[in-house]
């Protein structure tokens, strides 16, 4: 077995991502600092970060979705801007255009908010089509064209798009073939008593106001870092009959009784994209069935829709998922 | 009270159609109750809702505490109507006074509990005016027969009065804007809209005390005025006292007698008005007292005369059965049975004695049985015993019969053959096959190896369950990663395997 070239290798990613592991507990305990709790939601985030994907996060307002995505742009000293998305919001006013500056005489490209590494696009639903799909574009070209001038948004780039599970008069409801442009959809429940009362301890001792505070947050590594662990995720080694559990997930969704639209090989691929940056978060340099089945919910409850039945007894799309992965073999060696 | 003057027909009833007197009564009478009442009551319920207006649950509380003063006036109306004098709104206001001292104060302090025949009663002290021992007494003897119907009109009516206050409330609220209607008790404790929705429930329980409060009172006072006339005989009474008076009025008036003698004259000479259809046009046949009086004798020859005509000649012969010996009883135990009957009654034995020995047999089943129905009684004790351990998990055969008895040294031979996967495979299906046949861990085929080191805590002390995720730590290593483990931790899972999963001495 010495003679294996995959062990070689092997051996060398190993080493990496040893490295990168560290890396990575570094940032998680600087966001641990800002934000209490919540432990899967940054693991999640950070497990889309790593696999260049954007993601979509559900859940009521208040429960620290600005403070999470600030306290990660700082541990990498990343950009960040947010754009609240209302009704009048054109697609220029998240991409930018073209101003006619007098005293120069010169048209000027005033770059829009989306120049940045991390973007929170919060209440997204509430724009009307047309700019969400601008900054749809934007997250799936990783470049802005303005006046036919092609000007790519600096890497990375990660999008957290927000939506309210309420109040959903007045919203435009993201089309299921823009949902899957994002790799993950994560749920952002309240948080336990406990951490909630130590949250609500750490924010009002001290603090004038409720600004949100991520001085404590220090620098930990810069943008190519997180470039380069991006870099390795995509090199996790991914084993034939993993490959072949994920696609048998993605496919059962397609079948399965109670679900009126599956998921498409975009599933697949984002369940495969996602358990290699889940692997670089346990530290390993392989993907095992168990990292496809704890993604599987966030990667693939935006890319099915339920049966009206389902749905008016109440059901969820975690429920019916979850049944598909009591029921799908996994995988034989 | 002049019982000659009685508009209605007195005669005995039963207690529900004394009831509906009272609701023809109401009927009949309409014109007057309502106008004394809402003369009288509605200025009443406006200046309690002024009053009150701070408290205007109070104010309906008032109103509804006041009703046996309502029944006083639409008694005092109804027992005047009834008897040929119908009062008026100002003739009303004037008997105000006469209500007020009819124990009024008496039924709205200690007796305002007493409900249950309060109109029945009501007459008696207004009307007849006893007091103490001989009100009790008269209401001891009026109220013995009517006592249930007088719980089931209070039934109805209060029914009636809360059903149609609701509606009228229910009718008015679908008319709210969107706004108002998002929570009725919110609205009433809202202090900007109680006030608004109080006053509107107020007029809706004025209004259907308006409607139901008359008839439960002319309800009440009928079922008395039946049960006088039960008692007292008013149907007899007011008979005789009309023949007394049709005699009195004959014999009184000779001129008048003198007149309809002339008139039967005229009848009997008129061929055209002898006519009974005619005769009837005219009136009744007027009577007359005869000028002599004959003797019972002379009557009894005069009917046999007319009996005697061919009228009554007309005889007709009927033949029919009738048993002769009529006094003669039969009982039904005696009857001598047939053999039919006889073999029913023994097949009617045997069938109870029958079902009462499958009776007992049933019971005697359910206590000896009792280990199987009892526990699922207690669902959540209850233990699921149908699991049966899968032959094969993740593709492997983890049947016992297929595995080596010493799986430690069967795996550290293969280690040392080079077969450093087939080694460790072998660890980790004995490993599998010991937690699935011997711990019964109920595994399944979606579940990974992260999910079988979740589920085994329970089954596993803390060394099984440590070497157990160094097993599968290793595993994934050489089934995800085809990396091999070190030759040291690798035989260290061979040697160790029989310690923690071996069999147990």
């Amino acid at each position: 077995m010495s003679d294996n070239p995959i062990e070689t290798n092997s051996t060398q990613n190993d080493i990496q991502v040893d490295k990168a592991s560290h890396v990575i507990q570094q940032i998680r305990d600087e966001i641990g600092k800002a934000i209490i709790g919540q432990r899967d939601v940054i693991d999640q985030v950070l497990i889309a970060l790593f696999a260049a994907g954007h993601v979509l996060i559900e859940g009521v307002p208040g429960l620290g979705k600005t403070l999470l995505v600030k306290a990660l742009s700082k541990t990498f000293d990343g950009a960040f801007s947010r754009i609240q998305f209302t009704p009048d919001l054109m697609p220029s006013d998240v991409s930018g255009h073209v101003m006619y500056d007098q005293r120069s005489e010169r048209f000027n490209i005033r770059r829009g908010p989306v120049f940045t590494n991390l973007l929170l696009a919060d209440e997204i639903n509430r724009a009307p089509a047309k700019t969400q799909s601008s900054l749809l574009e934007v997250m799936q070209e990783q470049q802005v064209t303005i006046e036919g001038k092609a000007m790519p948004v600096p890497r990375p780039f990660m999008t957290l798009a927000t939506q309210n599970p309420i109040e959903q008069e007045g919203t435009y409801p993201l089309p299921e073939a823009q949902l899957d442009r994002f790799l993950l959809k994560i749920q952002l429940d309240y948080p336990s008593e406990q951490e909630e009362a130590a949250m609500v301890k750490a924010v009002t001792t001290g603090h004038i106001g409720d600004v949100l505070d991520v001085s404590e947050v220090a620098s930990v590594v810069k943008p190519e870092t997180i470039l380069a662990l991006q870099k390795i995720a995509a090199r996790i080694q991914v084993d034939a009959q993993v490959n072949e559990y994920a696609v048998r997930i993605t496919r059962a969704t397609r079948n399965w009784q109670g679900i009126s639209l599956g998921a498409g090989p975009r599933g697949g691929i984002a369940l495969i994209r996602a358990a290699r940056a889940a692997a670089l978060l346990a530290g390993r340099d392989y993907v095992t069935p168990d990292d496809i089945k704890t993604i599987a919910l966030p990667a693939l409850r935006h890319r099915v829709a339920l049966s009206p039945e389902l749905e008016l007894e109440g059901h969820n799309t975690d429920f019916v998922l979850s049944t598909i992965l009591e029921k799908v073999d996994a995988p034989r060696q | 009270m002049q019982l000659d003057n009685v508009s209605a027909a007195i005669r005995p009833r039963n207690n529900y159609e004394a009831l509906d007197l009272g609701f023809v009564l109401i009927r009949e009478y309409w014109r007057p109750v309502f106008a004394s009442w809402f003369a009288i009551v509605l200025p009443l319920f406006v200046i309690l809702n002024i009053v009150l207006k701070d408290n205007l649950f109070l104010a309906v509380v008032v109103f509804w505490w006041l009703k046996p003063f309502y029944d006083r006036i639409v008694l005092h109306i109804l027992s005047r109507a009834m008897f040929g004098e119908v009062p008026g709104v100002r003739q009303t206001f004037s008997a105000l006074p006469s209500i007020f001292k009819s124990g009024l104060l008496t039924n709205l302090t200690f007796y305002r509990i007493d409900v249950l025949l309060r109109t029945f009663k009501l007459p008696v002290w207004q009307l007849e005016g006893l007091r103490g021992k001989q009100r009790r007494a008269r209401h001891a003897i009026l109220g013995q027969r009517v006592h249930s119907t007088g719980v089931m009109l209070l039934f109805a009516c209060s029914l009636m009065e809360s059903i149609l206050c609701f509606t009228i409330f229910g009718t008015a609220y679908l008319f709210l804007p969107e706004g108002y209607q998002s929570g009725l008790w919110a609205q009433f404790t809202n202090p900007d809209t109680a006030t608004w929705f109080q006053l509107a429930s107020n007029i809706s329980y004025f209004i259907a005390v308006s409607i139901i409060e008359p008839l439960f009172a002319a309800a009440g006072f009928t079922l008395y005025i039946n049960r006088r006339t039960l008692l007292e005989g008013w149907d007899i009474e007011l008979i005789f006292r009309r023949m007394a008076a049709r005699l009195a009025r004959l014999a009184s008036s000779t001129v008048t007698s003198f007149v309809i003698t002339a008139c039967l004259l005229l009848v009997s000479f008129n061929p055209l008005l002898s006519e009974p259809a005619h005769a009837e046009k005219n009136g009744p046949t007027p009577e007359v007292v005869a000028s002599e009086r004959l003797h019972a004798g002379h009557s009894r020859e005069v009917i046999d005369a007319v009996l005697a005509q061919d009228e009554f000649q007309n005889i007709k012969k009927i033949k029919t059965w009738f048993p002769l010996r009529e006094d003669e009883t039969t009982n039904p135990d005696d009857v001598d049975l047939d053999a039919v009957g006889r073999f029913m009654n023994g097949v009617a034995q045997v069938s109870e004695a029958l079902l009462w020995a499958l009776a007992v047999f049933v019971v005697a089943m359910i206590i000896v049985h009792r280990d199987r129905w009892l526990p699922l009684l207690s669902a959540s004790k209850r233990v699921r015993n149908d699991y049966q351990p899968p032959e094969t998990l993740f593709g492997m055969d983890i049947r016992p019969q297929s595995l080596p008895d010493d799986i430690g040294a069967a795996a550290r031979n293969l280690w040392q053959q080079g077969q450093a996967r087939e080694a460790l495979s072998l660890l980790y299906r004995g490993s599998l096959m010991v937690l699935v046949n011997r711990e019964q861990l109920e595994l399944l085929e979606s579940h990974t190896e992260g999910d079988v080191l979740k589920l085994c805590k329970q089954h596993l002390d803390n060394m099984q369950s440590t070497y157990l995720a160094r097993l599968t730590h290793n595993w994934q290593n050489i089934a995800y990663a085809h990396r091999t483990p070190a030759a040291d931790e690798a035989l260290t899972l061979c040697n160790d395997w029989q310690t923690y999963f071996g069999e147990p001495a």
